[in-house]
């Protein structure tokens, strides 16, 4: 426990008159369950016998105004807060390192759809999935189907800047979001406009965005929506190498079509699938997904199937984006691997212009290849300058949970390192957290310093998240 | 007991909680502390001896339902996790070292003093007794359990006008309980004792000369005795069949013939029926037969959103936090169908008592004895 015990029966005295005794708790279950998101680090953490790192109260707010008391109680006795959405981040985000306050944000589920501006307003803690059913059942659709929708929430999409599987024609959520509402350090509450744009000095939607609760807690936020589509059409195709079927997406994109959705495995990660279905051995497999009107998706559908045969693609029709659809959901190998106490696996996601995509690709499998038993790729998010590269590892060592941890460590290392070195970013759609806070400087360069700045000006007593993005706390920076 | 589930408790703690939205549990309580994997980290610490057995995290292991969707999301594709059993295992645990809730120990003891959690139902069983069909050519042995006496009797009525005109003689059972009920509520010799008393009158029936099927309108009874007995090495020695797997059997055999109903119907699955007995299909046929404007209300895919946490006596439903049957409710008149179907009396019980005016609530089994051909 962080807090001295003088301090928390102040923090709970206060609670009590300031909340309803529902709304927090001090117990075990409570403060455990929230100790940890699923970084694998998390997970060797559990195998490791008592959990280190545990926050002292949870609450759970309903209204913005109950996490302005959070956050002032908090400033008040300089005690951290951490918010936690769905616990799905896979980076660290939320590791309480210095005990504190964790708001649960998962009982803000207010919701309000704007037909007429096509928007939804939303709490930040609502569900994935849950809101895209709701979206749904209204006959929309916001198009932000990340995989871990089952769990993750809204807010938990903003904070590292998520992404979904059918970005290329919906976009990330940095694209869907219209405005921001945030709970300063000091309990001020910053809402940004619903306009679609301004020319109004910096964007303060975008200091948010990203931020990791660094800055503040989103409490609520208004994201663009469409309609619900007309008609999904699959289409499929197999490629000799991985860079064919790199050069066919970029050409497709060129030609001005936005598939919903475009992936691209290589041959190790694909060979699973390519063998389930009996298509080429060896060969890399590209699947788009193509939305909305049914006479515009099948367009979309035909132009890009010219251009994919043109680059030596063997078309497959539906069924391979069909049969990733079913099991998209599933991270069975990820899971089985971590659950070995000497194991170690994780999916390391960067981004690169296209002129080094290829590269970085190739880098980051050759880094990792001598470090785990399993080395796959993917890529699948694509744009009009570049793309996003997943390198997946599979690692096991014969050691205990520790050594299994260590050797996580180093995995991550030689990825992002490996990255860095040939034109890619640290991540994509993951975050920073404190997995990969360590390479903030080489990331931003100066930026970083600016970053801490920033972060000095907005939170000056460090209780917001401290050490997430390698901001304040014990950042390992 | 919890010890035999340690594979399920380590692979349901280190996971993504794919099934997490999908807990109804969750859905109404909304703390990430009844995450179906948070529910298997405490309970492996408290098997590492992590953390005590005691009532804060004993009440944990009670904020089930067993509706087993997180079995339907499991991330493992090819080995899915059942977490119910395991936290049955739990609760067991923490009785048999003392940990009694209030609430437990208050159902233990009606059950000890009326025979059954719904109290005693020995004047409900008497009546229904004499209404059965006793004429037929054939017999069928119809499950009497105790949550359809008490929760929707007339249910009991309604199958015995579809058995007598499909020619069966009704007889009903004895036994009103499995002991799968009982179990994990600290009358381990109780369940026992109805398991084997159960299990003998069923025995008995099927080696009978003339023996007929055996039917109950419970779905959860018919997984405890194909299935729970199975597990706890008293098999019985036919398959009991639930209502709409009987009667999609006559349909489909052309002993049974439903005039088409006008009304337009929403069918709300019970877990029990689709993911335990992995049937989603006979209720669908029987209603489509009857229903032509049958309809679905089912978002993410899923076959059945819980109305109610099926199965569950009534101070263990308290336990879980108010609102599923409202909100499946919503969710069902959206639909605009003019009838909800159910298939278990839980969920009948939990579905009527929130419905009001607009909308008729009935069981598969009322539904359709009203659409009997020429009856």
């Amino acid at each position: 426990m962080a807090i001295s015990p003088t301090i928390l029966t102040e923090i709970i005295s206060q609670f009590e008159r300031d909340l309803t005794k529902e709304k927090f708790s001090t117990r075990i279950t409570d403060r455990l369950s929230c100790a940890r998101g699923t970084c694998p680090y998390e997970f060797k953490w559990l195998q490791q016998g008592q959990y280190p790192y545990i926050p002292d109260i949870v609450v759970w707010p309903d209204n913005t105004e109950d996490v302005v008391t959070v956050v002032k109680t908090a400033m008040r006795y300089k005690v951290a807060v951490i918010p936690y959405g769905g616990g799905s981040g896979i980076v660290g985000g939320t590791v309480p390192e210095h005990g504190g306050i964790i708001i649960d944000m998962k009982r803000m589920t207010n919701l309000s759809i704007n037909d007429i501006n096509l928007t939804v307003t939303v709490g930040a803690g609502y569900n994935g999935q849950h809101l895209e059913d709701e979206l749904n059942r209204q006959g929309y659709t916001m198009g932000h189907l990340p995989q871990s929708i089952h769990s993750a929430t809204v807010g938990g999409w903003i904070a590292p800047i998520a992404i979904g599987t059918f970005s290329t024609k919906y976009g990330k959520i940095d694209d869907m979001l219209v405005a921001l509402e945030v709970v300063l350090p000091t309990g001020e509450v910053v809402s940004t406009s619903p306009a679609p744009k301004e020319s109004t000095g910096p964007s303060l939607k975008y200091l948010f965005l990203g931020s990791e609760g660094a800055f503040g807690v989103i409490t609520q936020a208004t994201f663009r929506i469409w309609p619900r589509p007309e008609a999904r059409i699959w289409e499929g195709y197999t490629f000799p190498t991985t860079g064919a079927g790199l050069t066919a997406v970029r050409k497709v994109l060129r030609t001005g079509l936005y598939p919903a959705l475009v992936r691209l495995y290589d041959p190790d990660e694909a060979a699973a699938r390519v063998d389930a279905l009996g298509y080429e051995k060896g060969y890399a497999l590209l699947f788009m997904a193509f939305e909305g009107r049914r006479d515009l998706a099948e367009l979309e559908r035909r132009v890009a199937d010219e251009i994919c045969r043109a680059e030596g693609g063997l078309p497959k029709g539906p069924e391979p984006g069909l049969h990733w659809f079913e099991s998209r959901l599933s991270t069975q190998h990820l899971v089985e691997t971590n659950c070995l106490p000497g194991g170690a696996a994780d999916a390391i996601e960067v981004s690169a212009p296209w002129d080094k995509l290829e590269g970085v690709w190739m880098a980051m499998r050759d880094a990792l290849k001598p470090l785990a038993q399993e080395v796959h790729s993917h890529f699948s998010h694509f744009y009009h300058t570049g793309g996003s590269v997943y390198v997946l590892f599979y690692a096991l060592t014969d050691g205990d949970a520790q050594k299994g941890e260590q050797h996580y460590l180093r995995c991550v290392k030689a990825a992002i390192e490996a990255s860095l070195a040939a034109g890619g970013t640290i991540s994509h759609h993951h975050g920073i957290g404190r997995l990969k806070a360590p390479w903030m400087r080489d990331e931003h360069g100066v930026g970083f310093d600016l970053l801490r700045k920033i972060k000095t000006v907005i939170d000056p007593e460090d209780i917001m998240n401290p050490g997430v993005l390698g901001l304040g706390g014990n950042a390992r920076c | 007991m919890l010890k035999k589930h340690v594979e399920t408790l380590e692979r349901c703690t280190i996971c993504h909680d794919q099934c997490a939205f999908s807990c109804p549990v969750f859905v109404e309580d909304k703390r990430t502390t009844v995450y179906p994997s948070r529910k298997a980290q405490i309970a492996r610490a408290v098997l590492r001896g992590e953390l005590p057995f005691d009532e804060e995290t004993t009440l944990l292991f009670y904020q089930c339902t067993s509706c087993r969707l997180c079995w339907r999301w499991c991330v493992y594709l090819e080995d899915r996790k059942d977490l119910a059993p395991t936290l049955r295992a739990a609760r067991t645990e923490a009785v048999a070292q003392g940990v009694l809730l209030p609430e437990v120990a208050s159902l233990a003891g009606r059950i000890c003093n009326e025979g059954t959690p719904w109290g005693d139902l020995a004047d409900q069983y008497a009546k229904l007794a004499k209404e059965a069909p006793s004429d037929g050519p054939k017999n069928l042995l119809l499950f009497a359990d105790a949550a359809t006496l008490a929760l929707n009797p007339q249910s009991f009525t309604a199958f015995f006008i579809l058995a007598e005109t499909s020619g069966y003689a009704v007889q009903l059972s004895k036994s009103h309980l499995t002991g799968f009920e009982l179990a994990d509520i600290g009358l381990k010799d109780m369940a026992e004792a109805k398991r084997t008393s159960t299990q003998e009158e069923i025995t008995n029936w099927f080696g009978s000369n003339d023996a007929g099927p055996v039917v109950t309108l419970n779905p959860q009874v018919a997984y405890a005795l194909n299935q729970w007995y199975s597990e706890e090495g008293v098999p019985i020695s036919g398959e009991v069949q639930t209502h709409s797997a009987f009667l999609a059997h006559l349909l489909k055999g052309g002993k049974l013939q439903f005039k088409p109903s006008p009304n337009s119907v929403v069918l709300q699955d019970s877990s029990y029926h689709a993911r335990y007995l992995e049937d989603i299909k006979s209720p669908r046929l029987l209603l489509k037969a009857t229903f032509p404007d049958f309809r679905e209300a089912n978002p993410s895919g899923i076959e059945s959103n819980p109305a109610a946490p099926e199965g569950l006596a009534p101070e263990l439903s308290l336990m879980v936090k108010e609102g599923m049957s409202s909100r499946r409710l919503r969710e069902l008149m959206e639909t605009r169908a003019s009838q909800i179907v159910t298939l278990d009396p839980y969920t009948y019980a939990a579905l009527a008592n929130v419905v009001g005016d607009e909308v008729a609530c009935l069981d598969i089994v009322q539904a359709l004895a009203l659409q009997i051909k020429d009856y």
